[in-house]
């Protein structure tokens, strides 16, 4: 059974490039989300195996997301992408709870490596 | 016949046959004040809404709507224009960028359009028509032969009030 | 009080112009990636002009330029633009997407030219950040396509509170596959930085480059 994927990112263009990746190999894509709120809202509804989540986007940041659903359960395996990587935000995602730290723009190969790790 | 420039943040006024014009609003509101009988227009490119937001005391009133337009008066009236028959006409006052969230800088533009007319209230000066908010970028010209003040945006469509 | 705009050194500026490098670097490493094509950025510009002049460099007030315009926050306040030709955002998008692009823009493309922006301002500003140890956060990056004047303008309106000067930092972007097919008229696209005049003495500070000069 294929691993259920919710994709965060403010960018269409960016939901659709990872959507593509993940789909041609192997995992499910059962939802995206615009923003922050929405991210929250669609995890409760879908209760995915892991999310890729932006950071800087409107309504609720990445990591503020992150926070919300790690709340609602400590276990969601969260991984942040995001075009800022300062050593301070990565430090901060992963220390919220993120399982791993993707710098857009980013190789397919990366994205899956760290999605099959953090699903372990 | 010439086309006065007005710049950014800027004021000019021009006498028949000329016409005055200014480029690229955005949030900017381009204000103008024409009298039919002299034909002498004034116009202002006023880029924020109050000078409470200046922060040093060296600035041309032409940036902020509450001292663009007084001074703007003045300069009309210095140039043959009668003040009580004087009208204004106003474009701009967009939102460019549509930014999620409340930051007060994406909110400048209606802002712009509330001060002006605030200012022309205070003036006593009416206000006869008006090309503004929205999210598009406008070109302006006043003509002073008619009074026509004609604006056009990116598309080229042109449009006169 | 002086505008520590119009007071701003030769040496400073050349300050400006390492860590803008720095920043630009980075920001061309990203977007080599993602366009999958080589890309070079390097400051070519750091001078004081007046706003007038910004516009003017930009092809002038009714130019049709696309932009993708952001804000910085945190220890630094200022903004950042990305400023391309419509022609040079069509042959992007039709590159990244693989299908040719309307004169007017698709959704999608919209979105792609939104992302550029904002991977390249994320990308400078992480090297920028991680140099100088500031934190440094962008607002969400918002695209328009419309005349020059109108879009700069409104990225002026914060610096307009000081003064009518901004520090104006250019880094031309060479998309060199997309150079060969548009003529050398506007060949790729440019990036500003235009930091807040509060923002100098902090950056400078955190450099240990004290602020020479000024009152």
């Amino acid at each position: 059974m294929s691993a259920k994927i919710l994709i965060v990112d403010d960018a269409a263009f960016m939901r659709m490039m990872i959507k593509d990746i993940l789909s041609k190999n192997g995992f499910d894509v059962v939802g995206e989300a615009a923003n922050g709120e929405e991210a929250v809202e669609k995890y409760k509804e879908l209760s995915p195996d892991l999310v890729t989540m932006d950071i800087t986007m409107p309504e609720k940041d990445g990591i503020a997301a992150l926070k919300d659903i790690k709340k609602i359960n400590p276990a969601a395996k969260v991984i942040m992408c995001s075009a800022m990587g300062q050593q301070a935000m990565v430090i901060d995602a992963i220390q919220a709870g993120a399982k791993d730290f993707i710098v857009k723009p980013f190789q397919a190969d990366r994205v899956l490596e760290a999605i099959n790790k953090a699903l372990g | 016949m010439e086309v006065v420039k007005v710049w950014m943040a800027d004021s000019n006024v021009a006498k028949h046959p000329n016409s005055i014009r200014t480029t690229g609003l955005g949030s900017c509101v381009g204000v103008t004040l024409y009298d039919p009988t002299s034909k002498v227009a004034g116009m202002a490119h006023v880029m924020l809404p109050t000078s409470t937001l200046a922060k040093n005391d060296d600035f041309k009133n032409a940036k902020y709507a509450d001292t663009a337009l007084p001074e703007l008066l003045d300069m009309v009236i210095k140039a043959g224009g009668n003040r009580s028959r004087l009208v204004a006409k106003m474009a701009g006052g967009a939102q460019m960028f549509n930014f999620n969230g409340s930051s007060e800088t994406m909110r400048i533009g209606p802002r712009n359009v509330e001060a002006c007319k605030e200012a022309l209230k205070k003036l006593g000066i009416r206000l006869v028509s008006e090309d503004t908010g929205g999210n598009i970028g406008r070109t302006v010209e006043l003509f002073t032969d008619t009074g026509v003040f004609l604006i056009r945006t990116a598309t080229k469509q042109t449009k006169e009030i | 009080m002086s505008d520590p705009i119009r007071n701003i050194t030769d040496f400073q500026l050349d300050v400006l112009r390492e860590i803008s490098n720095i920043g630009a670097g980075n920001a061309a490493t990203a977007l080599s990636k993602l366009l999958n094509n080589p890309v070079d950025m390097k400051v070519s510009r750091v001078l004081p002009l007046h706003f007038n002049d910004i516009i003017e460099y930009v092809g002038g007030a009714e130019n049709i330029v696309a932009t993708v315009f952001l804000r910085i926050q945190g220890d630094i306040a200022g903004s950042m633009f990305f400023v391309i030709n419509t022609e040079v955002a069509k042959r992007l998008i039709e590159d990244m997407l693989g299908t040719l692009e309307a004169d007017d823009f698709s959704e999608m493309g919209f979105s792609v030219l939104q992302e550029i922006g904002n991977i390249l301002s994320g990308s400078y500003l992480t090297a920028l950040s991680d140099f100088t140890g500031l934190d440094l956060q962008p607002s969400v990056p918002s695209l328009a396509i419309d005349m020059a004047g109108a879009l700069l303008g409104d990225g002026l309106m914060e610096i307009g509170r000081s003064g009518d000067y901004a520090i104006l930092i250019d880094a031309e972007i060479s998309i060199r596959k997309l150079v060969q097919q548009i003529i050398v008229q506007n060949g790729g696209g440019h990036f500003f930085l235009l930091p807040d005049p509060d923002s100098f003495e902090k950056l400078f500070t955190a450099l240990g480059v004290q602020n020479h000069g000024s009152s």
